[in-house]
């Protein structure tokens, strides 16, 4: 069971260090440069969604000391939401 | 939420790589570079950051406040720069242009940017004018200060070529006197090419006093002169050359193996002059491309003939593959050959992680905006990507040759491109290194090989010196080569020696310098410390005993001169 946990947590850990680095790259680009973000209009509305997400999960997992309770029972099938 | 980071992230590129097929030099920048000029919206500033990729001369754009009631844009360019901070030199855009044609900055910096490719061109064209307006040389050769208002007043590029062009007419002319006359005695005064080695001994003679003899000659004005004297010296070798093998014609293998450089008629209002270069059986329209002022490559036989084969294979839709050993000018004679034909040449190191992906992105950059590419160490290139790579060029070439002169569409992989007439490509190779692979067979028929094996030392010591001020550069520059070899032959096998290009270069800048800074020191004395301020740090203490010996041979009743050096 543990074993499954683990695995589970190194996992989600993976998809989520993944997010954060594709996050970090659209962030520059959509929070800075306004010419982009107009000419790119349905992109933008896109990734403000996923960066809403993103943000309020990235706050939760921060409050959260605890990887097994952040990572994977905090949130009802959180690998799914990455 | 990954997926629709992907999602994004791959539309984002989507875009970036439509931007690119819009102005084509796109390609030179990655992706992040990129981003930023498209993101900078209607300030021309940050553009200048990166522009340096994409334009051979131009360092940045200066740019001015757009005229009042314009709604689309805030600046305007005015002028493209050279390198230098302030900068060297400065091309007018618009000269005595219209308000309303200004080259506005707008949203659209694709287009904008093609257009600036446009105004440079034509820029250029308009400043040919004065080759045909100036046909003063007489006076430029017997009146120094004459000589050195035209070098002032001259933008670097359109000397070097109006140098050319100049030279190409009077020989033309000297050898069409010369058919008419047929049995002309050579030794006699009225023998045209005898009358041209003369003017030519004279002018070459001009240029290096006023480089020699000019208190405060800007920065500048020496760049101008010092290529000038290295294309100079070159014109009055050929008339020498042909001069001594009795050539009495115009279709003599001496004249028509030379770069010659026409200018054309104007357009109908006399504004833009155009110029197109022969060689051979093929001919080139000039690229019209802002070069700058950069240093020009001394020429010597190898690479008069390595000239020969490129232009050629050019004209056959082809491509050169230049190689040898390193350090014998393979790169610099493409790009040396870009700037006489004034196009923008990308020199791309290769090395064994490129993808094909990756260079159909630069390939196809390269074809459609007319530029050409040198790939350094090709054959670095892993063997199943270059068969990969051998397809998209035979496409490109055989693009070139079915679009007679026109553009022509065609997909490289999965990447469009839309290959100008102008576009050259270049690949060399340094066979039998470690680690590389030797082209496939489909490869190398599309590439024309020339080998460069050894540079011509002494030629290119003369004429560096010479480019300097020197007057006994002929006698010097043999003293100079003669230490080199005896010091690569003599002197012991330390790992840290090198008495190849490289540091004969490093030495002829250091004796130019010195040159400049005590011009009180003879041109012996001058070379002796050059040489001894450049090596004699780096021997070993067995060594220095045999470098003095060469020294006392080579230059009998010299001492190296007394220099005060308190100010270290």
């Amino acid at each position: 069971m543990w074993e499954n946990n683990i695995a589970l947590i190194t996992e989600t850990l993976d998809l989520l260090m993944l997010a954060t680095a594709r996050w970090q790259y659209l962030e520059s680009i959509f929070c800075g440069q306004p010419d982009i973000i107009r000419m790119l209009g349905e992109e933008n509305a896109k990734f403000q969604v996923s960066n809403k997400v993103f943000k309020a999960q990235m706050s939760r997992i921060n409050k959260e000391k605890n990887a097994y309770r952040a990572l994977v029972a905090g949130v009802k099938d959180f690998i799914k939401v990455l | 939420m990954n997926a629709n980071f992907e999602s994004i992230q791959k539309s984002l590129i989507q875009f970036l790589d439509s931007k690119r097929g819009k102005f084509p030099r796109f390609y030179f920048l990655p992706y992040e570079d990129l981003l930023e000029i498209i993101g900078m919206g209607k300030d021309p500033k940050p553009l200048n950051k990166h522009i340096k990729k994409m334009f051979a001369g131009l360092h940045s754009l200066e740019a001015e406040p757009a005229p009042k009631g314009t709604q689309t844009a805030k600046y305007y360019i005015k002028c493209i720069l050279s390198e230098g901070n302030p900068p060297e030199e400065s091309i007018d855009l618009d000269a005595g242009a219209a308000e309303e044609t200004k080259l506005l900055v707008d949203q659209n910096c694709e287009e904008w940017l093609k257009e600036l490719i446009e105004r440079m061109k034509r820029a250029l064209q308009r400043l040919f004018k004065v080759v045909h307006t100036d046909t003063n040389q007489q006076r430029r050769i017997r009146e120094h200060s004459y000589m050195r208002n035209w070098i002032a007043q001259q933008k670097g590029q359109i000397l070097v070529t109006a140098a050319q062009i100049e030279w190409s007419n009077m020989c033309r002319e000297a050898l069409a006197s010369l058919e008419k006359l047929a049995n002309v005695n050579p030794s006699s005064t009225s023998h045209p090419l005898k009358a041209l080695k003369a003017t030519y001994r004279k002018k070459c003679n001009v240029y290096i006093d006023v480089v020699e003899k000019t208190p405060g000659l800007t920065a500048l004005d020496r760049k101008k002169l010092t290529a000038l004297i290295i294309i100079e010296e070159h014109h009055r070798e050929v008339i020498d050359k042909m001069y001594n093998t009795k050539t009495i014609r115009r279709n003599h293998f001496d004249w028509l193996s030379q770069l010659r450089f026409t200018l054309k008629e104007p357009d109908a209002n006399d504004q833009h002059y155009f110029v197109t270069i022969e060689q051979m059986n093929s001919e080139f329209d000039y690229g019209y491309e802002y070069q700058g002022n950069q240093p020009r490559l001394v020429i010597t036989p190898l690479t008069d003939r390595a000239y020969m084969t490129l232009t050629n294979a050019l004209s056959m839709y082809r491509g050169g593959a230049p190689q040898g050993p390193a350090g014998t000018g393979k790169t610099e004679t493409v790009k040396d050959l870009g700037k006489s034909l004034a196009f923008f040449v990308l020199v791309e190191n290769c090395d064994g992680t490129m993808n094909p992906q990756y260079l159909a992105g630069k390939l196809a950059g390269l074809s459609s905006s007319g530029a050409w590419g040198c790939f350094d160490e090709f054959n670095r290139i892993l063997l199943d990507v270059l068969s990969v790579i051998a397809s998209m060029f035979e496409s490109i070439f055989d693009c070139i040759r079915q679009g007679q002169g026109e553009a022509k569409a065609c997909n490289l992989g999965d990447v469009p491109a839309l290959v100008s007439k102008d576009a050259g490509f270049f690949i060399t190779m340094n066979p039998g290194y470690a680690g590389r692979s030797s082209l496939p067979d489909n490869l190398a028929a599309l590439f024309r090989p020339v080998a460069m094996m050894k540079a011509d030392f002494r030629a290119i010591a003369k004429i560096e010196l010479m480019s300097v001020g020197f007057k006994e550069a002929e006698v010097l520059s043999v003293k100079i080569v003669s230490i080199y070899d005896l010091m690569d032959k003599q002197l012991s096998k330390a790992k840290h020696y090198e008495f190849q290009m490289r540091s004969l270069k490093s030495v002829l800048r250091a004796v130019g310098a010195i040159k400049q800074s005590m011009p009180q020191l003879n041109e012996t004395s001058v070379v002796i410390k050059g040489v001894r301020d450049m090596n004699l740090s780096k021997l070993l203490a067995e060594d220095v005993v045999l470098f003095d010996k060469m020294f006392e041979d080579l230059f009998p009743d010299c001492e190296e001169p007394e220099v005060n050096m308190d100010d270290l």
